[in-house]
């Protein structure tokens, strides 16, 4: 921490060969928020190079006690979250899924009369993955930060610079909403998702009522 | 335990959060429940997938350029390691810090905000609203700010336009100078000059394109001299040069008084060339010269990259609807269409980079 805040002190008087260590030191780190975020090499890349420059801009109000990965990170959270950039277009239902033996057609089965299968472990992460693409984008950065790149809730906390149990109550309200949309997709598409086989047996009104006090 | 209350507990139990107690409780609800041991096979699922479908992802072998070069385009400085466009402007300021006392802190400071200026803190007298510029002779201090819109609007908004139209011509006597947009804060963001309000989304799609500005395919350098005196008073000495450079028709640039509390003054002047020698006599008198350095840097290079730049910027501009999008194509069309004003107005001049100290 202290070579970098030597790093940081000398970007901040203006040596660019500094700021372009610091770079190096975190492109991956933030490269790598930047894809999970938004899903795809390209706007990936351009939001690290983005937060990068920024941050490079921002310099002066930054304060040596803080840590620059968090404020980096904080950065990129926020240009993520408010610059609304086209999105590309998200994953229709005919991506092939891949095993490892190859990318095979998905087939849905019939929702009419036909017994509804239940998913398998990569098609599960498939609806996942595009589920966490459609939920809102504060929703979906907590649950990055969170089970993506492992963040403890402190940590979260810093990078959103907001109390704990706001970070928590985030988090649950993320979970719910990926689940919800999760469903929502997999009864699009007459798939059942795993540990949902018994819907039918829960006390009435209690999954409702859990959701809406969380 | 109801479903209702291990509901509750799934978030706390995902973080492994729950009491002994309370865990073996939920368990046993579980071992009982089918419904809630469902759900919370699909909580656990729906983790799991989130976490398994990370992927080790480092950023391209060129990234670190690619950060480098956005931020020189939005500078005018490469801020290379072999050095760039000022390089010879940091060497001479490193120069005269190893030779003065002065702070480091403070005087790389002010090398961090160097050209960035977008309007200057001393200003010779504006012009009349309505009277056109000379073209001869180039606004002096004025920050060239183009027109947002081409002037069929017929108010005349209070930026002190001139009557001429920004048809884009290359001579940037054409161009309206707009007001300090309170750029003294030490930023180094630089942001467009104002416009006329646009209060709805649905004028500016009613808004034709903004003639970008012409320049002019030539090689170019820029001629400068770095002056650092040591005075009795920085704030006095700064005034006589003010005064100086006043009149000799010199446009100045005061740069921000860096907050490191050592008295240290830069200012940025430019001249007419076939003065350049009288100017810099006239100031290196003011003072003891500590150190001078005399420089010529060929722009040609980073100008006609910022030019490709700006071009492909235009054309994206041309082809964007999203408000937002244009927004931010639009802040960086004005930051590169400063810079390559600024660079061709330089260009023509003779800058002489003036450090005070005390």
């Amino acid at each position: 921490m202290d070579d970098v805040n030597k790093l940081v002190r000398r970007a901040q008087r203006g040596d660019a060969d500094a700021y372009a260590e610091l770079v190096r030191r975190y492109q991956d780190k933030i490269y790598g928020l930047g894809y999970h975020l938004a899903g795809n090499h390209a706007d990936a890349e351009d939001l690290a190079q983005e937060a990068f420059v920024k941050a490079y801009y921002a310099l002066g109000s930054f304060r040596l006690e803080a840590d620059f990965g968090t404020w980096l990170h904080r950065i990129t959270v926020n240009l993520w979250i408010n610059v609304r950039r086209r999105e590309r277009p998200v994953v229709s239902l005919d991506e092939p899924v891949k095993t490892d033996e190859g990318e095979i057609q998905r087939e849905l089965p019939g929702t009419a009369d036909g017994p509804q299968e239940v998913l398998e472990q990569k098609e599960f992460q498939w609806f996942v993955r595009r589920a966490l693409r459609q939920i809102s984008r504060e929703h979906r950065v907590v649950l990055v930060l969170r089970e993506m790149q492992g963040y403890s809730y402190e940590e979260i906390a810093r990078v959103l610079d907001c109390s704990l149990g706001t970070v928590k109550s985030r988090i649950s309200r993320a979970r719910i909403a990926l689940k919800e949309k999760a469903c929502s997709l997999a009864d699009e598409a007459g798939v059942v998702l795993p540990g949902r086989e018994y819907q039918n047996d829960v006390e009435p009104g209690a999954a409702a009522e859990a959701g809406r006090r969380a | 335990m109801k479903c209702l209350d291990a509901r509750q507990l799934f978030p706390a139990h995902l973080d492994g959060e729950l009491a002994p107690n309370e865990a073996l409780a939920f368990e046993a609800h579980l071992a009982a429940c089918t419904a809630c041991a469902g759900e919370w096979r699909l909580e656990q699922a729906l983790g799991t997938a989130l976490r398994e479908s990370v992927e080790p992802v480092a950023a391209p072998a060129d990234f670190a350029q690619g950060v480098l070069a956005a931020i020189g385009a939005q500078r005018g400085v490469q801020p290379t390691e072999s050095g760039g466009l000022f390089a010879g402007w940091r060497r001479g300021l490193a120069a005269a810090a190893a030779l003065a006392v002065i702070s480091t802190a403070s005087l790389g400071y002010a090398s961090l905000h160097l050209f960035n200026r977008l309007g200057p803190a001393v200003v010779q007298k504006p012009p009349e609203v309505n009277e056109p510029l000379p073209p001869t002779t180039p606004e002096p201090g004025m920050p060239v700010a183009p027109q947002g819109e081409p002037s069929g609007g017929a108010d005349a908004p209070d930026v002190g336009e001139s009557n001429a139209p920004d048809t884009g011509a290359g001579s940037t006597s054409n161009v309206a100078p707009a007001p300090n947009s309170g750029a003294n804060t030490g930023k180094t963001t630089v942001t467009p000059p104002p416009r006329p309000e646009r209060t709805n989304n649905t004028q500016i799609a009613a808004v034709p394109d903004r003639e970008p500005a012409v320049f002019l395919n030539k090689p170019r350098s820029i001629e400068s001299t770095l002056l650092n005196l040591k005075v009795n008073n920085v704030v006095q000495a700064r005034e006589q040069a003010i005064r100086v450079a006043g009149e000799m028709g010199a446009g100045i640039y005061v740069q921000d008084v860096p907050s490191g509390g050592a008295q240290v003054e830069v200012l940025e002047i430019n001249v007419d060339p076939a003065q350049a020698g009288t100017f810099t006599s006239r100031l290196a008198s003011l003072g003891q010269v500590v150190h001078r350095q005399d420089d010529r840097m060929d722009i040609t290079r980073q100008f006609e990259e910022t030019l490709e730049d700006y071009q492909a910027l235009i054309a994206r501009r041309n082809r964007e609807s999203n408000p937002q999008e244009l927004a931010v194509l639009e802040n960086l069309i004005a930051s590169k269409e400063q810079q390559l004003l600024k660079w061709d107005r330089d260009a023509e001049r003779y800058t002489v980079m003036l450090v005070l100290q005390q």
